[in-house]
């Protein structure tokens, strides 16, 4: 589902559904990943309400910012939380255990997933 | 054969220039004064090409994504835009290289941003990419992927991007990804839209593999990266890598047996090949070019891509190196010069010192005009001919800055050359369909411009005449270029005070 390009990269999962993160949010906190895990490889799935168009006009000037990291990003448009932890659900399957990094708002929903150690979130 | 994976550009792309490299870079102007069929005969003529529609030369990075693929085992080609249809029905993956897909790079930007005209580049790949054979390898499901180093430009190309159905875009150095990104695409799994390679999926050496079919004109890589650190440049985040000299040769070989004499070095530093940190060393370089002109011969042509200012002044003042390599080894009565890109950006010593820190390294930032004008005097002794450029506009610049710079061009002059102003140039001005440059442009540009100008058609005249394009099969072209000189000449002072009056309104 994330089209995984990176063997042995991060899988991260960035559930921005209800657009409350801020691009350098995202990167600071997959910054913070690459230190702590010692990876600088992510495979990338944001599950977003936002089209084409709104979603990399909204996070084009970090893509552009001579990054360190090796990021493969895909995006899949949802219309809410609902659907985007169906589709989490269903990304499990092939990813392992991804990291997801929830809004606030689907942040609730994620939890069970949590608990029961399918995902791990970074908040 | 049947390709599954075929590899394009468009035409300003795929050709041989003449067998002139710096012809291809007047493809990234719009056709001024010419009709816009001779502007691309002049710059980008179509190559020779098989039976299959293969090109004999094509661009040397597409050649070493070719490579990568068939390495891999897959049946993957090159194939000259024109000839598309032939491979259609085998077709499952279509990709794209290019250097400045949209004309955001320089110099098109600028060429651009000055007349409002739109860059023959631009239009020709917009041209490749709705022909109906594009569009029908698209209905029947063959999957996109687009890279190169214009590869972020599609970041500002969202409508075109969705509207062609590119699959995905990959920016960086593609060897470690590719093939993996092909096996997908031809497996219809999931692609990922946009794939960014960081420094630490550079490919080491040995994942860098020779390429299988000539390049235009007889272009060979020597090294990846470059230690300088300038602001504006993203080569330098890439780690230094020395190509072996066996590689190298084996390229020159792949060439040589299809016919091409010629050997363009290509490096972001040609001097500083397996240098002791910038400091140029004359051991590997003289053994550098001994090697590759023994195999070219006396007949072949050899150019150098880019070489930094400060190494040519240490190469020379420290080792006597420059005159070495010329007269001992390059110079002959055939090879009457060589053609290198060099970066001067700024005359000023406070601008360098803000963007560009180590590029005049080992000497320090201080001695930056002197270290161009010393480099400058050191390539017209010893007939180095250089295009070198000028970066305006940049945030940081003030107009104390541009002075400098012009000041710099005067001390220039006696010193044969192209130098070509680019312009800073914000993304989405020229998106937007203005002619925004009477916006950002300052007084001072205007007499930097005028300078550049006046020097560049200065030099033009004898550096077509004597060297560059002095064998008589040229003489068309001398002529339509001799009168493409004398127009921009005739009319850059009428062009120059309707710039000053844009500024006054």
């Amino acid at each position: 589902m994330t089209g995984e390009v990176f063997q042995g990269g991060l899988n991260v999962v960035v559930l921005d559904v209800e657009d409350h993160f801020s691009p350098i949010e995202i990167y600071n906190t997959i910054s913070r990943l690459s230190i702590a895990r010692k990876n600088r490889r992510f495979n990338m799935l944001f599950l977003t309400r936002l089209d084409h168009n709104k979603f990399y006009e909204r996070y084009r000037d970090i893509l552009l910012n001579n990054i360190s990291l090796s990021l493969s990003i895909k995006r899949v448009e949802v219309t809410d939380c609902g659907k985007a932890i169906e589709m989490l659900k269903n990304a499990v399957k092939t990813l392992g255990k991804p990291i997801v990094i929830p809004d606030r708002k689907c942040a609730g929903l994620v939890e069970e997933l949590e608990k029961t150690g399918v995902v791990e979130v970074v908040r | 054969m049947k390709y599954e994976v075929v590899l394009t550009t468009d035409r300003t792309m795929m050709s041989n220039h003449h067998r002139k490299e710096f012809l291809g870079f007047v493809a990234t102007g719009p056709p001024i004064a010419l009709p816009e069929w001779l502007w691309l005969y002049i710059t980008a003529p179509k190559p020779k090409v098989d039976k299959e529609g293969k090109p004999l030369e094509a661009p040397y990075g597409m050649r070493k994504v070719e490579a990568k693929l068939i390495e891999a085992g897959f049946k993957a080609a090159i194939i000259d835009p024109d000839h598309l249809e032939k491979h259609i029905d085998s077709m499952r993956v279509l990709m794209f290289g290019h250097h400045d897909y949209f004309a955001y790079g320089p110099p098109s930007s600028e060429w651009w941003s000055l007349t409002g005209l739109e860059p023959v580049n631009r239009r020709s790949f917009k041209r490749l990419m709705e022909k109906p054979v594009i569009r029908k390898a698209k209905e029947k499901g063959v999957k996109f992927i687009a890279g190169g180093p214009a590869a972020w430009q599609w970041l500002w190309e969202l409508e075109l991007w969705r509207k062609w159905g590119v699959d995905t875009i990959v920016d960086g150095e593609a060897e470690r990804v590719i093939v993996g990104l092909v096996e997908k695409a031809l497996n219809n799994e999931d692609l990922p839209e946009y794939v960014y390679v960081g420094p630490s999926d550079s490919p080491s050496i040995d994942e860098i593999p020779v390429i299988k079919a000539p390049s235009v004109n007889g272009l060979v890589e020597i090294m990846r990266g470059c230690p300088r650190g300038c602001k504006f440049c993203s080569v330098t985040l890439r780690p230094l890598r020395f190509i072996p000299l066996d590689k190298i040769l084996a390229e020159v070989e792949v060439n040589l047996r299809h016919g091409i004499k010629g050997v363009i070095l290509h490096s972001e530093d040609v001097l500083l090949y397996h240098a002791d940190g910038v400091k140029p060393r004359p051991e590997p370089l003289i053994k550098l070019h001994k090697a590759v002109l023994e195999k070219i011969g006396s007949e072949g042509d050899i150019g150098w891509a880019h070489a930094s200012l400060a190494a040519v002044k240490y190469a020379e003042e420290e080792h006597k190196l420059i005159s070495k390599l010329m007269n001992d080894y390059i110079l002959n009565e055939r090879r009457k010069f060589l053609g290198v890109e060099v970066g001067i950006e700024t005359g000023s010593v406070e601008l360098a010192k803000k963007i560009m820190i180590a590029k005049s390294a080992p000497y320090p930032p201080e001695m930056w005009p002197e270290v161009v004008e010393d480099a400058f005097r050191i390539m017209h002794e010893n007939n180095i001919i250089p295009a070198a450029t000028l970066i305006l506009g940049l945030p940081e610049e003030t107009p104390e800055d541009v002075v400098k710079t012009a000041e710099l061009l005067d001390r220039l002059k006696p010193y044969r050359s192209i130098i070509v102003p680019m312009f800073f140039v914000p993304m989405g001005a020229l998106k937007k369909g203005n002619w925004f440059l009477k916006d950002h442009i300052k007084r001072e540009h205007i007499e930097v411009l005028y300078k550049t100008l006046k020097h560049t058609t200065y030099w033009a005249g004898e550096i077509m005449n004597k060297y560059y394009l002095r064998s008589p099969v040229y003489a068309p072209l001398r002529y339509i270029l001799r009168y493409f000189i004398w127009y921009v000449n005739r009319r850059a002072d009428k062009f120059i005070k309707s710039l000053e009056y844009q500024i006054k309104s």
